[in-house]
């Protein structure tokens, strides 16, 4: 038996050596360096790290107007992509039903997902480019020249525009986590509930709404967290600009730490951004279980 | 007897010679092989660096040395050396711009008693604390550059004053047929011509940034930079930079230069050398005079004059005087002139004159001209410029896309006075 075991455990640790070592090298030890870090005013390039305590914390908080203006256009792609998760529920139950084509369109949907997203941001710039651009030219032709905006440089709109494409790139994978779940559904209930006469909209509300909470709660929880790193579209698309008009708390991040060498307060705002995280989540899950989708805890298991 | 002996000795000690010189080539011959890293931002450059076959050239004088070239994209090449300085990688041979020396500063070799720093104009101009960290390879001069037959179907004289260039830039635009001012607005950086130089220019002085460090208010009324960038703001408000030049990259704005739908594009005389691959080498529509900041003739014509291209060596390079040696190389007469006439820059070596071709020669006719040679901050506007994120660029996109000026400035003047407050500064 202890032979067994001890083959049991050297099997594990040979398995469990590498990628233990890897994660504590390449993600444990940068995440204890940039909470170090954030406590120091180190430039990037000096020999030497003062140590500043909660400077840094304070200069986010109290002394940096861009910091809330990139946390609002965060939140731009937060309410956009949050108004779409009921719709792409939708999309999700009309795929799983055995329409003509469903497999196509399942595939079409998904496919701006395991696009490149650099890719998508280079192609999107020049979909919207004011010189020979796709978008301003289509309106044109169809005869909506009054709509014909500067799509990425008008600071009303950059922001919806950038979320916009943001939409485009994920929802295809909402929509599938979606199928997925609703797939998981026992086939009895929905056959159940047809036998005692509900309608369609009855079965979404009652019985595939309720079956996906636990998808939802990922898609929530992605999309928090999507939405509070999305870094390639803006910075690729605009690069922030125009001045901070859309810049996010990454690409701010990003600027703060190489473009002003502040190296200590980008470690700062790089801590913040993880309890903000957390922060939200938690509040989104309290707001999610107060309101319910149908199921609490308890009733699930 | 004597006469043998002493044909003996002599032939003796030829043989001794002969046999010591053989075995010092021999010796020289079989030193270590190196490899110098040599980065460049500015994919024009490295294709004259080819052409002129540098790393060849260098094989004939040093024959153990080879020379590879690395090309970045110069918007991240700050950002890439940073991270290698952090690593300790930086590349043997290291080009940095004025703007870079001082955050890098203690990462640099002095150069003060090096062989070509002694042959440099500048270099001791940009020292920093007499420290001579890097050598200057190039003078230039900031043009606006135009497409003479737009000029001549409009009728447009070149522009002298402020109020003559927007007003040319008004005619073409009502022309409704070019572009009258291409600007890559999207990048940020190409209104350099505008925001970064253009306060420097009204003040007359090349050091404004170090004034305005010892200030409260430099973005007050009565001060340079405001006045210059109300001059601008007149500029960007014309509209005469197409329909939307913050969605215009350079990359884009150059391609309307150079396929002659746009009318000038203002930009160093770096440019010359991408104007040249876009029009296969015909020039002979394309013009260039200095941007007039003056708003009467009766003024001095200022004009920006840049010193830039600084060779470093990284203090942890392992191979500290193969790089001093190709430095001296690669500033010694022959090459340094080749490189400097393909370039179309002007020397920063003493007693060296370069012929930067025609096109430039009528701006320079221009009466009055007054050199401002621009000098980038020093290390007290260097921390107040990180510490309130001072981007001039990232203002030149807030204003084209029509924030009020008023505000801006002052927002800035009371970030500035906390920022001087704050780090102690006098």
């Amino acid at each position: 038996m202890k032979t067994i075991s001890k083959q049991k455990n050297s099997v594990l640790f040979v398995f469990l050596f590498l990628p233990i070592s890897l994660m504590l090298l390449f993600v444990l030890f940068p995440t204890i360096e940039m909470f170090r870090v954030s406590f120091t005013s180190w430039d990037g390039l000096s020999k030497t790290q003062e140590l500043v305590g909660l400077t840094n914390y304070k200069e986010i908080l109290t002394n940096s107007p861009e910091v809330w203006l990139s946390l609002r256009n965060n939140a731009i792609y937060f309410f956009v992509h949050a108004f779409f998760i009921p719709i792409e529920l939708i999309i999700a139950a009309i795929l799983d039903r055995k329409i003509r084509g469903s497999k196509f369109f399942k595939t079409v949907i998904f496919m701006p997902y395991i696009i490149n997203g650099v890719a998508i941001a280079y192609t999107f710039s020049f979909f919207f480019s004011p010189i020979n651009g796709a978008l301003n030219g289509i309106l044109e032709k169809i005869g909506l020249g009054m709509l014909i905006r500067n799509w990425l440089t008008d600071v009303r709109i950059v922001n919806l525009t950038l979320a916009g494409v943001s939409l485009w790139r994920f929802s295809g994978v909402h929509v599938i986590l979606f199928l997925a779940g609703i797939q998981s559904i026992h086939t009895e209930l929905l056959e159940s509930a047809m036998i005692d006469g509900a309608n369609a909209w009855q079965k979404f509300r009652f019985i595939i709404v309720p079956g996906v909470r636990r998808v939802l709660e990922v898609i929530l929880f992605l999309n928090l967290r999507g939405a509070l790193q999305v870094f390639d579209i803006p910075f690729i698309m605009t690069n922030g600009g125009p001045g901070h008009a859309s810049s996010t708390f990454t690409t701010y991040t990003l600027e703060t730490a190489f473009k002003f060498s502040s190296y200590g307060t980008a470690s700062a705002m790089g801590v913040s951004l993880i309890c903000l995280i957390i922060l939200l989540n938690w509040i989104q899950n309290k707001v999610f279980n107060i309101k319910g989708v149908g199921f609490t805890n308890e009733n699930n298991s | 007897m004597k006469k043998h002996s002493l044909a003996r000795s002599l032939l003796s000690s030829l043989l001794i010679m002969l046999f010591l010189s053989t075995g010092l080539v021999s010796f020289a011959q079989h030193k270590e092989n190196v490899t110098l890293k040599f980065p460049v931002w500015n994919p024009a450059t490295l294709e004259i660096l080819k052409e002129l076959n540098i790393p060849a050239e260098y094989k004939k004088v040093q024959p153990n040395v080879t020379i590879e070239f690395e090309l970045f994209k110069e918007v991240d090449y700050e950002n890439t050396m940073k991270i290698r300085n952090a690593a300790n990688e930086l590349p043997d041979i290291l080009p940095l711009q004025a703007k870079w020396l001082e955050n890098f500063k203690d990462s640099l070799l002095p150069l003060n008693d090096l062989q070509a720093t002694k042959a440099n104009l500048f270099a001791t101009d940009y020292a920093i604390n007499g420290t001579i960290v890097g050598l200057p390879e190039s003078m230039f001069n900031e043009f606006v550059w135009y497409r003479k037959s737009i000029f001549n179907e409009y009728n447009i004289a070149i522009p002298k004053t402020w109020g003559e260039f927007i007003e040319a830039a008004k005619k073409i635009k009502k022309g409704n047929k070019y572009i009258p001012i291409c600007m890559g607005g999207k990048d940020a950086w190409p209104d350099y011509p505008f925001n970064e130089f253009m306060p420097a220019l009204v003040a007359n002085n090349g050091s404004l940034w170090n004034v305005m460090a010892t200030q409260d208010g430099p973005f007050s009324k009565d001060q340079p930079f405001y006045k210059a960038y109300a001059q601008i703001m007149d500029l960007y408000n014309a509209k005469v930079m197409g329909p939307d030049p913050l969605g215009v990259s350079w990359d884009q704005a150059k391609m309307l230069f150079g396929s002659g739908k746009g009318a000038m594009l203002a930009s160093g005389q770096w440019f010359i050398a991408d104007l040249e691959s876009m029009t296969n080498g015909d020039l002979s529509d394309i013009g260039a005079f200095f941007l007039p900041v003056r708003e009467k003739e009766t003024e001095p014509f200022n004009v920006i004059s840049m010193v830039e291209n600084f060779y470093c060596i990284p203090r942890n390079s392992r191979h500290i005087e193969e790089v001093k040696d190709f430095y001296n190389w690669w500033f010694s007469k022959d090459i340094y002139v080749k490189r400097m006439t393909k370039y179309k820059m002007a020397s920063t070596l003493k007693g060296i004159t370069i012929d930067i071709g025609p096109i430039f020669k009528e701006a320079y006719k221009e009466p009055d001209l007054n050199f401002v040679v621009f000098m980038e901050g020093n290390e007290d506007y260097n921390k107040i410029m990180n510490a309130i994120k001072f981007d001039v660029k990232a203002l030149g996109q807030e204003m084209m896309a029509g924030k009020n000026l008023n505000q801006m400035m002052n927002d800035l003047n009371k970030k500035w006075k906390n920022a001087r407050s704050r780090l102690g500064i006098k």
